[in-house]
């Protein structure tokens, strides 16, 4: 409420607004409660293929009899590829009734994990970084730049639903600042540049090389390595005299 | 299917008793583990390795303020609000969770353990909403009380001016429950009664961190016959009973402990009033019986007790229509029937909640005025020794007992919907104690998983003569407490008798090879709260087409069962109705007696196992109604044929001298003579082969299906389910 | 304190100063009048001899409407006395003064016909309750200032103990519902 008073009064009296303090509060992108829609309901078909059976079936033989419901997030995340990346409720069901355990315990599971996405999304997911070290490299402009070329809005799908666009926390790869991760695979050390080529090549189809774009391998450095240049040092290397046998 | 609480599977928690019974216990095979000393605040107690730090202190009367805690449900650990300090621990313990150890030092006072309570309540407040005086929970808050006691009085999180408190939105769970789910504090009673106690794993938490929420992810029903228990297990107003909603507040209700008679277990009850009005039905503990559930029929019933009342006495008008009338009138118009009538012709049939007082009275006044035809509507096989002995339609394994068996055959019953705490417990000892069930009769969703053995009733001669082959045979004879529990619907049909007959001889040859000699074996569950004080008085089971065919006079002691109709009784016979609820006794009666319903009246009702217990009066009786048997001593004076008791105490005494187990109060007498019993049976062949299809009277709960259209408590409830507001 | 020239005249009417007005009114008052005029002259034999009183006798008789209508008032009021008529209001209530009697007694009212026996205080409208309790010497028809608004309610003279009276009702649902069992066709 506060918050709507302050917009509104910044719009009126914009210098004396900045008075008027708020913390966001933080909330989760998704819900946590089902609402049925036309491609999600609990009516909508969902099968498991013949190779994700034979998965699945490999699957649950890693679990002792007793304990089969510890196959639950692997066969979450199969229906998830299975069904191009999102999980239907029916696939939830499809897998409570795999693992003989009530419906519920399935939901609680998906709900829990934020890598179940529980809305339809488009074919490619950018899940872009703006993290602090992504965020001091520059990652607000290559989050411009995804929704330009792509016309998604963080957290939505793009109009053509090829793409969809998440803000996402740390990925774990700040020394390749700024990064992004679609589908399954990571583009580091990106620019502006790099990300537009990047969703045209997507837009056609093409599969973009994933890794840093600065050309540099994994995480070394980019001016090449300053240390640990020398071949690695044979086993027993500086070890005393005494200790030689 | 996980049959244990995660805790217990993984051991965490050795087989701490969680649910103290009081019922019968059987030596222990091994020998009993060393106690182990620990201090709880400097008082040495001694207890069982595997005991938590709470149930310790419970046993020196220290009290650990807890939330998700509960005795009878899983340890969940998750609140937080029990952690105190033990010596030598660097961090403040979780009490519920932690199993005690040799010379262990709990400090519940210490400044350790006050800040931590402190901190733990201030947590759980950031989010929670001071609506408290709208809160129906207002008054029996855990939450509120243990702020009270252990919280501070004011909050760090002052954020939350700014950004506002976490709001959940509310799930519809059905008529019964109200959900407030921003008042959750995420305890996981609710979820771990519906999951452990009553099998429906419906309620589970979705979401995690500040959005988690407790429901049921997508929009459904909690579609269980004990739902009511989660609004008295959660600590906070999060869930509440719809139909007291905004009803009152606890200080200004009376409670009267009292006996529910909706079903034939004879549910301990707490009948909370106000400006004689009920208001709700809560349960009371009484290990014997429903530790401390209660069944959704039996708590919401109690609106039954407003609508459709019988609150002036009616007498038949010319045109036949029934009008008002005084007291004296309505005695005397059936006074004058009934001395017209000669005592053959004279017929007494009693409903499904008569009490025993009334019972003994009817029976009395007819038997003096020379009358036999004393009938309970729910029929019971007479061949053989019928119902001479108790033993033959008694639940004689008690209710309690259960739980120790090792196999349970069900015949012909849905225990789920005709005892829901029988069938509670059932699950319980399934889930806990390793019991197995098997059940022959429809294959209904029991919560639990069982043996289906199949639906003919043939089975069961098969299985008494021990030419079946089915597994169920040897596992009922490799039992070592085996229990047979048999529908009494079951025996109405007229192969009742040969199916009791076969039960019968079945259950004998089961306890002939018992080690324990002291463990019965055959049950018969009654539908009713009255068919069993009935029987032991002498009433012949189940009103015959005959005896109303020649009837003159039918007293109707509330039989609103459909037995008795117009059509089944002669054009001139007049038929008179004592009851509460107007209904289709009222509806064919020629004389109406306005009677008081088991909330009104101090009364006798024997459950199911024969344990005689008393209701006791939480209002008076609406209008003109009386007590039944004052009705029934003042109609006899009239008759000409005055029953020689003026008082509660006098009608008791007679009560005990007809029977003295109808006086116990409480107490279960043992019941013998099963050889007997069977013998009279064989001795007067009513074997005969039996192909009949068992057919279980509801598969459906009364509350979400078939509602009778006349039926008292259902239509009720069927009230209820309509117009939630008007409550 | 000043006194009201009206108050003045309806005080302590002159014979000489108010003939005129009284002859406007009502000629049979006046007639009366002219003889207590005529008396008045002639008074201090007659007064000696109580013949006014005599005079006045006859004078409330006549007033009345002649012996039967003087005993049907006295059976209806149980009083018998002779006044100017000030006014009629809406209901039938005529009001009388006359300052012969004393303070208190000389402003009444006579009931309205249709009311029979049946008549009680609660019967004078309000306009007319201020000048029969003395809290005016202006009646109402004849005070400019009344306030005359549409909204204002007609009189409603008080109906208890009467089948018109208030009876209050309860507005909550009854606890119990009673079984209205179903009436049986006629046979």
């Amino acid at each position: 409420m506060l918050s709507s008073l302050r917009s509104g009064v910044q719009s009126l009296w914009r210098s004396s607004s900045r008075a008027l303090q708020t913390s966001s509060s933080l909330r989760h992108d998704s819900l946590f409660v089902h609402r049925d829609t036309p491609e999600d309901n609990s009516n909508t078909p969902f099968e498991f293929s013949p190779e994700n059976k034979q998965r699945i079936d490999a699957l649950l033989a890693i679990y002792p009899e007793g304990h089969k419901r510890g196959a639950m997030i692997p066969l979450l995340d199969l229906a998830q590829r299975q069904n191009g990346g999102w999980l239907p409720i029916a696939a939830m069901h499809k897998v409570a009734e795999i693992l003989n355990l009530p419906r519920m315990r399935v939901y609680e599971v998906a709900t829990f994990y934020t890598m179940f996405i529980r809305r339809p999304i488009g074919k490619y997911h950018v899940q872009i970084c703006t993290t602090t070290p992504c965020w001091l490299q520059g990652s607000d402009a290559v989050l411009q730049a995804i929704k330009d070329t792509t016309g998604c809005e963080v957290g939505g799908n793009s109009p053509c639903g090829k793409f969809s666009l998440s803000e996402v926390e740390c990925l774990g790869a700040c020394v390749n600042a700024p990064m992004m991760q679609i589908n399954d695979d990571y583009y580091e050390d990106l620019s502006v540049e790099d990300t537009k080529k990047i969703i045209e090549q997507l837009k056609r189809d093409e599969k973009p090389t994933p890794g840093p774009r600065s050309g540099r391998y994994a995480s070394e450095p980019l001016g090449g390595l300053t240390s640990l240049t020398e071949e690695p040092k044979g086993p027993g290397f500086g070890l005393q005299d005494a200790l030689k046998a | 299917m996980l049959r244990q609480p995660l805790s217990k599977a993984l051991a965490l928690s050795p087989c701490a008793r969680l649910a103290p019974v009081t019922g019968r216990r059987y030596a222990q095979v091994q020998a009993q583990p060393e106690k182990v000393e620990v201090f709880i605040d400097d008082k040495p107690v001694y207890v069982l390795p595997g005991t938590t730090v709470l149930q310790a202190a419970a046993l020196v009367g220290v009290e650990i303020p807890r939330f998700c805690y509960h005795e009878r449900l899983a340890v969940a650990g998750n609140c937080r609000m029990c952690l105190v300090e033990v010596e030598k621990s660097p961090k403040p313990v979780a009490a519920c969770a932690m199993p005690v150890m040799k010379g262990m030092r709990v400090k519940t006072t210490s400044d350790l353990t006050r800040k931590a309570r402190e901190g733990v309540m201030e947590f759980l407040l950031v989010n929670h909403p001071l609506d408290c005086p709208i809160c129906d929970q207002g008054g029996e808050c855990d939450l509120q009380d243990q702020s009270m006691a252990f919280g501070s009085d004011k909050s760090r999180f002052t954020d939350i001016h700014f950004s506002g408190k976490r709001a959940v939105e509310d799930k519809d769970v059905g008529p019964l429950i109200k959900t407030v789910m921003t008042r959750c504090i995420h305890c996981t009673r609710c979820i771990r009664f519906a999951s452990e106690v009553a099998g429906i794993d419906d309620l589970g938490t979705t979401g995690r961190g500040t959005d988690m929420q407790v429901g049921t992810y997508v929009e459904k029903m909690f579609l269980s016959e004990l739902s009511g228990n989660v609004i008295d297990l959660c600590p906070v107003g999060a869930l509440t009973s719809k139909p007291y909603s905004f009803a009152a507040r606890p200080w200004e209700t009376r409670r009267i402990d009292s006996i529910d008679v909706l079903d034939p277990l004879g549910s301990n009850i707490v009948v909370a009033t106000r400006t004689n009005e009920v208001l709700r039905i809560l349960p009371r503990t009484n290990e014997e019986i429903n530790e401390e559930w209660l069944a959704d029929k039996s708590r919401f019933a109690c609106d039954g007790l407003k609508r459709q009342r019988l609150v002036t006495p009616m007498v038949a008008d010319s045109r036949g229509n029934l009008t008002p009338v005084e007291w004296e009138d309505a005695i005397v118009a059936a006074a004058q029937a009934i001395r017209d009538c000669p005592p053959e012709k004279l017929v007494a049939v009693a409903g499904e909640m008569a009490d025993a007082e009334a019972l003994v009275s009817l029976k009395d006044l007819v038997n003096r005025l020379g009358g036999e035809h004393v009938y309970t509507e729910q029929s019971f096989p007479l061949a053989g020794a019928g119902t001479d002995l108790r033993s033959s339609y008694l639940f004689n394994t008690k209710i309690a007992n259960v739980e120790e068996s090792d196999f349970v055959l069900l015949i012909g019953t849905n225990v789920r919907f005709e005892a829901p705490l029988l069938n509670a417990r059932l699950r319980k000892a399934f889930i806990h104690k390793e019991t197995d069930v098997a059940l022959i009769g429809p294959n209904v969703d029991l919560t639990y998983e069982y043996m289906h053995v199949g639906d003919s009733a043939s089975i069961v001669k098969e299985l008494a003569s021990g030419t079946s082959n089915h597994e169920v045979l040897k596992r009922l004879q490799s039992a070592k407490r085996p229990v047979l529990i048999l529908g009494a619907d079951q025996l109405k049909t007229p192969e009742g008798a040969a199916l009791l007959a076969y039960t019968q001889e079945l259950a004998l040859k089961l306890q002939g090879k018992l080690e324990d000699k002291e463990w019965k074996v055959l049950n018969v569950l009654q539908r009713n709260a009255s068919q069993v004080a009935a029987l032991d008085m002498g009433y012949k089971p189940g009103v015959t087409a005959d005896a109303l065919k020649n009837a003159k006079v039918v007293y109707l002691l509330g039989a609103d069962g459909g037995q008795v109709t117009r059509e089944s009784l002669p054009k001139d016979c007049v038929v008179i109705y004592q009851g509460h609820h107007g209904d289709r006794g009222a509806s064919i009666a020629d004389v109406v007696f306005p009677g008081a319903a088991y909330t009104e009246k101090r009364a006798t009702f024997v459950n199911a196992e024969g344990r005689p217990q008393q209701t006791l009066v939480a209002v008076t009786p609406p209008g003109k109604a009386r007590e039944d048997w004052k009705i029934i001593r003042a109609l006899s004076e009239v008759v000409g044929a005055g029953l020689p008791y003026d008082t509660m105490d006098e009608v008791r005494e007679r009560l005990a001298d007809v029977s003295p187990t109808l006086v116990c109060y409480g107490e279960v007498q043992d019941n013998n003579y099963f050889a007997q019993a069977q013998a009279l049976t064989q001795a007067l062949h009513c074997y005969f082969a039996i192909k009949r299809r068992l057919i279980s009277p509801e598969c459906i709960p009364l509350l979400y299906g078939a509602l009778s259209d006349e039926g008292h408590p259902v239509v009720v409830l069927r009230a209820a389910l309509s117009d939630p507001v008007s409550m | 304190m000043a006194r009201h020239p009206i108050h003045k005249a309806v005080n302590s009417p002159s014979p000489d100063t108010q003939i005129a007005i009284y002859y406007k009114k009502n000629s049979q008052w006046i007639n009366n009048q002219l003889f207590l005029v005529f008396a008045y002259k002639m008074s201090n034999i007659a007064k000696y001899l109580a013949l006014d009183k005599v005079a006045n006798f006859f004078n409330i008789i006549k007033q009345n409407g002649g012996i039967r209508g003087s005993l049907f008032k006295l059976y209806r009021q149980d009083e018998l006395k002779d006044g100017q008529l000030v006014g009629e209001d809406n209901y039938g209530n005529k009001y009388f003064e006359n300052p012969r009697y004393f303070y208190g007694r000389n402003r009444w009212v006579e009931y309205s016909d249709k009311f029979y026996m049946n008549y009680d205080g609660s019967q004078v409208p309000a306009e007319w309750f201020g000048w029969l309790h003395y809290k005016t010497d202006l009646p109402p028809h004849l005070d400019p200032n009344r306030p005359k608004y549409k909204w204002m309610l007609d009189w409603n003279e008080n109906l208890s103990g009467t089948t018109g009276q208030y009876t209050p009702y309860s507005t909550t649902r009854p606890k119990i519902e009673a079984w209205q069992p179903k009436p049986k066709s006629s046979v």
